[in-house]
């Protein structure tokens, strides 16, 4: 386990554990996220990835074990109030909002807009729209950047399988995020879509953004990667660079059974 | 002659009010509430009681000493329908809070209409509430009944009111948190927006709108009774906002007028068939039905679709006159 | 002692209804199970039985038990069609369970002033079997109505669990219920074998309806939908998972409102289901939809 000091640390998760009618899941696992990184979460199939990934996320909640995330706990925390502190997580199916346009999906994102709440969307127009503005200006450079400017207007529902991805990959940066945690981000899309989400992500390490991502395309992992936790029957086994990992033993060992 | 259209104008505000709430809480937020009618009708009984008083007409002296909380207030106009609109509001939270998370699944649907008909045989079967399947009647005309004009034009201000309301959150933010809600409520939630409070905002409001819709209504008509409320009433509302145009506030008013007025109510001016008294009231309510599966299926999206928002709004006026000077403008989306 | 000896007397009117809301209740989750929509439009099925009797008999003159034999089969087709032209169109179709369910309130409403239109709005009264006394033990009475009411009841959730548990219907059903996109891939022609779940929870909700009008006499437009207030918290009660829980819902609910209506008068009557409703989803409160069975057992 690598050490890091806590204000390296943006996840901490420690002795998580999460069982389905006598299954356990995830059990004991224990992970820590260095800021600024990009953590992969590799594991075989069964291993717990994505419950764990759920558990950080909010929609499940652990039997036991604790989170936090930035300093505070969050273990039992309401889905939407951690994505209003920076934890925004992405879904593994298509989770755009079909009949909203590719740019009212990206400005669904923003987190504090005076406009979305009964008051200050009637008697505080002049102040939602000044804010409007300018995140709808943020919105299209990111669309520029994402290659769907020229989808803008176009249902979401609309959209190939790959730009659903993308669109909700720019989605997630539009809410302005300190933590992401993408389930496969990368699977079912085209390799060109697929090159352009690795470049986007890497990017994204640039603005400060720390990266979660579970995947099970190995050379993504290599690509992308800094760090690695290998999850093995619902715990972290190893952790390390994907050099490291690929000489360890006990993963080779773990995953040919 | 002129009773007849004053009598559509006041059916058409008050469904077009309460369609337009209906049209908040299911066409925008995908909230699924088979007891609108109640609210509506709990409007009705409120707006009504609130301005009976003794000095009425003697038929409302016999009703009132028969209510179990002994409204009769006599109070004047605005305050019938702001009480009917905070009595919906109030029976809306306690729906909402009792549903809880079930109010966005079909099985929530489904105990709305299990509360819709506990309600409905309770407020037939217990006298002394709203008195039973004979209602309350004599309810006295705000103004008079030689100002029906009068009124007619403050029914059309609290449509216009309705509608400013509904137009003005339907086009800003908090009606497109909505949406997304509607759209894909988990990945809502992912993007940090609180799902059970936003609908239990929309279901409050719209509802209390639905109430407000009700008390409109009777201060017209003047007598309420169970009759005027039985469960196949919500279609009509479901019907406005379907054909109309799920999601489009225009559309809900356009929806009531051909559904709620038109279909509904200006047929029952017809001279009846004497020997089947029943038989055009009946058809209305298949041909009602019927239209509301055709659109769900032809034309799902209703007569006017729910439309893309329109950026060009967030500019100031000056920029917008602006660019119309210059002739800079391009082609409407 | 008063009350009790009221209990006891009453207690055949409420069998006769628990056996009734059985029925229907059977049929509503049975519908849910294989189609995943809550048909609002079951009270109309039983409505339409009490009339399609009626109409056999007064103006077919057929014998009753011909009449309603038929009424019931009528009844099963009807909601064969509604399944087939309506609800498994606009379940394919869209993703929400909301459109269908709403599609089966426009036909509730349909339904219930079609039978308007066509027999106008009075009541009528059908003159079935016999009202005289067949068992008597103390207070408690049962008429040869009753009896047989209870007893078609019982065989026809006799007859369905057979079908269940020991023919290839009821297999490919409950397998439909499982997983019915798995189900299409093994072969089974997911589409006929639901229609023909929608035949047999016709004939039950037929069943119901025609019991229904035994035990009142009268039948008006209303029969069903009125009734409908008993299935939901009944359906809810049992939990929606299983032919047995759909049956102890309709007992408890049956029992428990018929008891309800001596103790406090019988305006309350429909009150004791909406509290046990609401109850049920104050302690759960994910709703529902969080119950460990949510599949068709059948029965174990």
């Amino acid at each position: 386990m690598m050490s890091a000091s806590p204000e390296d640390v943006i996840l901490d998760c420690t002795g998580v554990s999460r069982s389905f009618g006598g299954v356990q899941a995830v059990s004991h696992c224990s992970l820590a996220v260095k800021r600024g990184s990009i953590t992969g979460l590799i594991g075989p199939n069964g291993a717990g990835k994505s419950t764990f990934l759920a558990t950080i996320g909010g929609a499940i909640t652990p039997s036991a074990g604790r989170i936090t995330f930035n300093g505070n706990d969050i273990t039992a925390m309401p889905v939407h109030l951690r994505a209003q502190q920076g934890l925004i997580r992405t879904f593994q199916l298509g989770s755009d909002f079909p009949r909203l346009t590719v740019l009212e999906n990206m400005m669904a994102a923003c987190q504090d807009n005076p406009g979305e709440t009964i008051i200050g969307a009637l008697f505080q127009r002049r102040k939602w729209k000044r804010y409007e503005r300018d995140r709808l200006a943020e919105a299209k450079e990111l669309l520029v950047e994402f290659r769907l400017d020229t989808l803008q207007d176009e249902f979401a529902g609309n959209l190939s399988g790959g730009q659903k991805r993308l669109l909700e990959l720019a989605r997630a940066v539009m809410t302005r995020p300190r933590l992401l945690l993408l389930d496969e981000p990368t699977v079912g899309i085209n390799p060109v879509l697929r090159a352009r989400v690795i470049e986007v992500l890497l990017d994204m390490r640039r603005r400060g953004v720390t990266c979660l991502v579970v995947e099970h395309a190995l050379d993504v992992v290599e690509e992308l990667c800094d760090t690695v936790a290998v999850m093995v029957t619902g715990s972290v086994l190893r952790m390390g660079t994907m050099q490291e990992i690929q000489r360890d033993e006990h993963v080779i060992a773990a995953y040919l059974g | 002659m002129s009773f007849y259209i004053y009598t559509l104008v006041i059916f058409a505000c008050s469904f077009g009010i309460a369609s337009l709430g209906l049209n908040l809480q299911y066409g925008l937020t995908g909230t699924l509430n088979f007891a609108y009618v109640l609210f509506f009708a709990l409007g009705a009984y409120i707006g009504g009681m609130v301005a009976l008083g003794s000095q009425n007409a003697p038929i409302a002296q016999s009703l009132g000493e028969q209510f179990a909380f002994g409204l009769s207030l006599s109070l004047p106009y605005p305050l019938g329908p702001l009480a009917a609109a905070l009595a919906g509001a109030l029976l809306a939270a306690v729906v909402g809070l009792v549903l809880k998370r079930s109010l966005r699944d079909d099985f929530g649907a489904l105990a709305t209409v299990a509360i819709f008909l506990v309600a409905y045989t309770l407020a037939g079967s217990y006298t002394p509430a709203v008195n039973g399947y004979d209602g309350i009647a004599g309810i006295p005309s705000p103004f008079g009944d030689e100002n029906t004009l009068l009124y007619v034009f403050v029914a059309v201000g609290w449509l216009a009111l309705s509608y400013i309301i509904a137009a003005a959150l339907s086009n800003s933010p908090y009606g497109r948190r909505m949406r997304a809600i509607r759209e894909h409520p988990e990945a809502a939630e992912a993007l940090g927006k609180p799902i059970f409070r936003t609908r239990m905002t929309v279901f409050i409001l719209s509802n209390a709108m639905a109430a407000l819709a009700g008390a409109v209504l009777v201060a017209f008509v003047s007598a309420w009774s169970p009759l005027s409320w039985q469960f196949p009433e919500t279609l009509v509302f479901f019907s406005a906002v379907i054909v109309g145009g799920r999601g489009n506030n225009l559309g809900a008013v356009l929806g009531a007028m051909l559904i709620g007025v038109a279909l509904q109510q200006a047929v029952l001016f017809l001279p009846a068939i004497p020997a089947a008294p029943t038989l055009i009231p009946a058809l209305q309510w298949v041909i009602t039905g019927v239209i509301t599966i055709m659109f769900l299926w032809w034309r799902p999206s209703g007569l006017l679709p729910e439309r893309k928002t329109n950026w060009r709004s967030l500019q100031p006026w000056s920029v917008r006159l602006g660019a119309l000077r210059l002739g800079a403008r391009s082609k409407p989306q | 002692m008063a009350t009790l000896h009221l209990f006891i007397a009453d207690l055949a009117f409420a069998s006769v209804i628990a056996a009734v809301l059985g029925l229907a209740t059977v049929a509503f989750s049975l519908q849910y199970a294989v189609s995943n929509v809550l048909n609002l439009a079951l009270g109309e099925l039983l409505t339409m039985a009490a009339y399609f009797a009626y109409a056999g008999s007064r103006y077919g003159h057929l014998p009753v038990w011909l009449a309603g034999l038929i009424a019931i089969l009528m009844v099963g087709v009807c909601s064969v069609g509604l399944n087939h032209f309506l609800i498994a169109p606009f379940s394919r179709r869209s993703t929400s369970a909301f459109t269908p369910m709403i599609v089966t309130f426009a036909v509730s409403a349909v339904l219930e002033h079609l039978v308007v239109a066509v027999f106008g709005p009075n009541s009528f009264t059908l003159q079935l079997g016999n009202t005289s006394t067949a068992i008597r033990l103390g207070d408690f009475a049962l008429s040869w109505n009753e009896l047989v009411t209870i007893a078609m009841a019982i065989v026809a959730m006799v007859l369905l669990q057979v079908v269940l548990k020991r023919t290839l219907l009821g297999k490919a059903m409950r397998a439909i219920v499982d997983n019915r996109s798995l189900a299409r891939a093994c072969g089974i022609r997911t589409n006929r074998v639901t229609d023909l779940a929608w035949f047999i929870s016709g004939c039950l909700a037929g069943i119901a309806g025609l019991a229904l009008l035994v035990s009142t006499g009268t039948g008006n437009s209303l029969l069903g939908t009125s009734f409908l207030l008993f299935i939901i918290p009944a359906a809810f009660l049992g939990g929606m998972g299983s032919m047995y829980g759909a049956m102890i819902g309709a007992v408890v609910i049956a029992f428990a409102s018929d008891w309800s209506s001596i103790l406090f008068g019988s305006q309350y009557k429909v009150v004791i289901g909406l509290v046990l409703l609401l109850l049920i989803f104050f302690v759960r409160p994910s709703g529902i939809v969080a119950m460990p069975s949510r599949r068709w057992e059948g029965g174990k």
